[in-house]
């Protein structure tokens, strides 16, 4: 007889779980909350339940009417993010204080915002438009890209596109800013078509990237313009061109560039290549045919106008049916760990060492295709075990290890009211965790280990809840319906 | 077993995915490890360390064709190495017409002891000049086929004939997994040795542990997050036992600082340890210089002397043991033989490889030398003579023992090339 491991570990009384939707009494709120925030919140379900769907849906496609003030409190400390560029430059080492303010704002927006679909879009780009800021002297203009990108992250793909070519760090990452007639640059017009726009099976030859090249030449970078763009017509390569089965004529200057913008803006292939990545982003690692070639649909019918598209994306029935088939990548697992747990971490360095121990830091990813978003990618042996140890130092470090939890606030008592017995307990944190409480067939492996193995209706002593209460809140960050969102 | 293996099934595992497969272990997991390596005290084949150059490396700055003359210098005016003996930037003489880069002068005396190799004119022969698609085509092994989601590494494990069921079989050092490792064998991803513990609230631990592997067999969907759980598991146990805090290289080795430096002290580590290590896969990663890519200063110097060091230390460190190692490094395509406006180089075509270890048939520059002369290039760049598939054919038959090798290398045809000794021959 064979012996799988998996009979010896697991007691035979426990229900095994086939599904994540197996875990909740209303799995779909659940389900559409982990992928348009950060993680399901107790008060974000009172508010889905009250509301519903599309309406909830819409307040978050339109982040402008949803009051953010509170957020404010949060940043108030980092005053780069206020400051004019030039100013920034002006700093002392401003290249790493830049680096460490927008990882540091990324980290408690995407905490702590009420604009939660605002942020997954605006972390999206960022991985789309990727330029890494840990080894770089463009960061005040990376900082700005990435304002401008959360600005437009919702609207037409063809002015963040466009924002994105003229800014001075993505000229300096790509190297076009020494792109010009003489010397041709080919490392932004492939990057523009390959990961931007088209995609490499998009249907560009090297011949268009030669093209493009030339098109973009002399667009470069300037000390004294105000944002640091500059159009140098003398390093402009004039000649015609031909893009993509479209003529650029003779005699033009920054023309060339924009048209390009525009021809690869509007291609079929871009269409598709954008919505499909929408798609592995919210809904999963091989997303259906049929919800791509919808969305494609809308952004012809739109011209490529993202809240519409992600409208579509979020009623659609592939959506729905996708619960659980995301894996957290380590970002997520670390924003999702301090929204359930309501840990914050005020000195950076202990940010910045659990990111890296996770695998993830912000702004660190320096090849352009930017982060990847499969779970094959992120679900690692290494991977793994730092998100155990993560969930214990977020939890029970903050709260009882002086040591450990150096660097980090907690007060998890304050999140789960008083409950008389171990299932109440299990059910308090549960709904802190995941934003509802588990059905008692899922909470049985965590009324287990909180009652020794007494079960649920072993009170809740002040002992008790001393002795379990941060490795209960760990142990449910660090289990498996907590990777998977 | 491995003649059981349809073509099919080793190139498409799993689901569609990629996804890490299930390893076949029957055994308890409690059952210790550290024995399975003892079955061979004259090993069936090497340990492989497989190094990624990252980045596109620029093979003519690292074995620089000085012979070449004009058609060198005149592409490079300023990134050309001075031929040997003239100066501060000058080649390291290796046979009259290749110069080595000085960065790694510390790797001549390893040359010159015949286990290292270096291969030119050689690489991935898709045209291709994206660094996302060369590095697939390259690592997953079959070039232009985009459908595959197992690597040549993940292939080589499946096909091996023999069973080794440690779940250090497969080690990839840092954070993110190398394609080349993709397959039904789950590797394991290590950072640090002495990081790779458990940690939450001390008077728990043994009951955190138990819940924890607990909720993995009854919540991980498909088994794929089960699987890595369990592999968690075992490497605590196995590197706690393994662990020093000190630890002291061979021969008075000295390591480069730096991941890459710590990764290779690491893999070193895991083979002293006799923990049935059978590839280990690293990165080095940087060498995408477009611009001011410099001579002897200069970006591309730091990398070289890192990766020089390193692998001066490695062969230092395991110096009794390198009959039975076999180091190979590659990068997804070389670059331009003319540099460019920015004193750099763009993406090119053919590039060299690296081979060190005892079983190695080094001391030479292998190369079906095309030369740099315009027509002979393709499309300006270094024209390739030698598929990188032929190496690592030879390599897998020779110090892998593992002659399957078209299943490994679909629709390639090897011949034999002369670059590996057999073992008997050692």
């Amino acid at each position: 007889m064979k012996i799988s491991r998996r009979n010896l570990l697991a007691p035979r009384r426990w229900f095994v779980m086939a599904s994540p939707a197996d875990a909740f009494a209303e799995p779909q709120s659940i389900h559409f909350l982990n992928r348009i925030s950060f993680g399901a919140r107790p008060e974000d379900v009172a508010r889905l339940n009250t509301i519903g769907t599309e309406a909830y849906l819409d307040e978050q496609l339109s982040p402008d009417t949803i009051d953010d003030s509170a957020l404010d409190e949060h940043l108030k400390d980092l005053a780069i993010l206020k400051m004019d560029r030039r100013a920034v430059y002006a700093l002392p080492n401003n290249e790493w204080r830049i680096f460490q303010t927008m990882a540091t704002a990324f980290m408690r927006r995407a905490v702590f915002s009420k604009r939660q679909l605002l942020e997954r879009l605006t972390e999206f780009w960022t991985d789309h438009f990727n330029i890494n800021a840990d080894d770089s002297d463009y960061n005040a203009d990376l900082l700005r890209l990435h304002n401008t990108i959360r600005r437009h992250a919702l609207g037409k793909f063809r002015t963040l596109l466009q924002e994105t070519a003229k800014n001075r760090a993505m000229l300096i990452y790509l190297d076009n800013f020494v792109n010009e007639k003489d010397h041709p640059n080919e490392n932004y017009a492939r990057e523009l078509m390959e990961l931007h726009t088209l995609g490499v099976d998009g249907g560009y030859t090297e011949q268009d990237v030669k093209a493009v090249a030339r098109a973009f030449t002399g667009w470069t970078i300037h000390d004294e313009t105000p944002d640091g763009f500059y159009f140098d017509a003398d390093m402009h390569d004039t000649a015609p061109k031909s893009v993509l089965g479209h003529t650029l004529p003779a005699g033009r200057g920054i023309e060339d560039g924009l048209h390009v913008l525009d021809i690869v803006a509007h291609h079929p292939a871009t269409a598709r290549f954008i919505c499909r990545k929408l798609a592995v982003r919210f809904v999963s690692d091989n997303p259906p045919d049929s919800l791509v070639d919808a969305m494609v649909a809308v952004w012809q019918q739109t011209d490529g106008e993202i809240k519409s598209i992600l409208r579509h994306l979020f009623l659609s029935a592939e959506f729905g049916a996708a619960m659980g088939q995301k894996f957290r990548r380590p970002l997520d697992f670390a924003v999702g760990a301090m929204r359930a747990s309501g840990t914050t971490v005020y000195v950076q360095w202990i940010m910045e060492e659990m990111l890296q121990s996770l695998g993830q830091m912000p702004f660190s990813w320096h090849p352009p295709d930017g982060y990847p978003d499969v779970s094959s990618a992120w679900a690692t042996t290494d991977g793994l075990l730092a998100r155990w140890n993560t969930a214990m130092r977020l939890t029970h470090g903050a709260q009882s290890d002086p040591e450990w939890g150096y660097g980090l606030h907690t007060d998890l008592f304050a999140r789960i009211g008083t409950p008389a017995t171990v299932s109440a307990l299990v059910e308090a944190v549960g709904e802190q965790v995941f934003g509802a409480p588990l059905l008692p067939s899922a909470a049985e492996p965590f009324i287990d280990f909180a009652s020794d193995g007494q079960g649920g209706n072993r009170t809740v002593t002040p002992h008790l809840l001393a002795q379990k209460l941060g490795s209960l809140f760990g142990l449910m960050l660090a289990s498996p319906l907590f990777q998977w969102r | 077993m491995a003649n059981k293996i349809s073509r099919r099934s080793i190139l498409k595992t799993g689901a569609a995915l990629g996804v890490i497969g299930a390893s076949q272990s029957l055994l308890p997991g409690w059952m210790p490890r550290v024995a399975f390596s003892a079955q061979a005290q004259t090993p069936q084949h090497d340990t492989l360390v497989c190094i990624f150059l990252r980045g596109g490396m620029d093979g003519l700055s690292m074995v620089a064709p000085f012979g070449e003359g004009a058609a060198y210098y005149d592409a490079r005016p300023t990134l050309a190495l001075s031929e040997p003996g003239s100066g501060s930037d000058a080649a390291i003489n290796l046979d009259g017409f290749f110069g080595l880069h000085p960065s790694l002068s510390p790797l001549k005396e390893v040359y010159d002891e015949n286990d290292l190799l270096l291969v030119h004119a050689t690489g991935l022969v898709d045209p291709t000049r994206s660094h996302f698609d060369a590095m697939r085509f390259m690592e997953y092994g079959i070039p232009g086929d985009k459908t595959v989601n197992t690597g040549w590494l993940g292939r080589h494990l499946q096909t091996a004939a023999w069973q080794n069921q440690s779940p250090f079989r497969a080690v990839g050092m840092g954070t993110m997994l190398a394609d080349s490792l993709r397959g039904p064998v789950s590797p394991l991803s290590l950072q640090s040795i002495a990081d790779f513990h458990f940690r939450g609230r001390a008077d728990q631990l043994h009951r955190l542990r138990q819940s924890l592997s607990q909720l993995y067999a009854v919540q991980a969907p498909a088994d794929m997050l089960g699987e890595q759980a369990g592999l968690v598991f075992e490497t605590i146990d196995t590197l706690k036992q393994i662990q020093s805090a000190q630890y002291q290289p061979g021969g008075g080795a000295t390591y480069p600082d730096g991941e890459f430096g710590m990764g290779l002290q690491q893999i070193a580590q895991l083979i002293k340890a006799d923990v049935g290590l059978e590839v280990a896969c690293l990165d080095l990663g940087g060498w995408d210089t477009h611009e001011n890519q410099g001579t002897i200063g200069g970006a591309f110097a730091d990398l070289a002397g890192m990766l020089g060091r390193g692998l001066h230390a490695f062969y230092t460190d395991l110096h009794e043991q390198m009959g039975n190692i076999t180091v190979v490094a590659m990068s997804e395509f070389g670059r331009r033989v003319s540099e460019n406006g920015s004193h750099g180089t763009d993406h090119g075509h053919g590039n060299v490889m690296f081979a060190m270890g005892g079983g190695v048939n080094g001391g030479q520059v292998f190369a079906q030398w095309p030369t740099l002369s315009p027509t002979a290039l393709d499309d300006g760049d270094l024209a390739i003579t030698t598929d990188y598939r032929a190496v690592l054919a030879e390599l897998l038959s020779n110090r892998l023992n593992n002659p399957a090798v078209t299943d490994i290398f679909p629709g390639f045809e090897p011949s034999p090339l002369g670059l590996f000794h057999s073992p008997e021959r050692v």
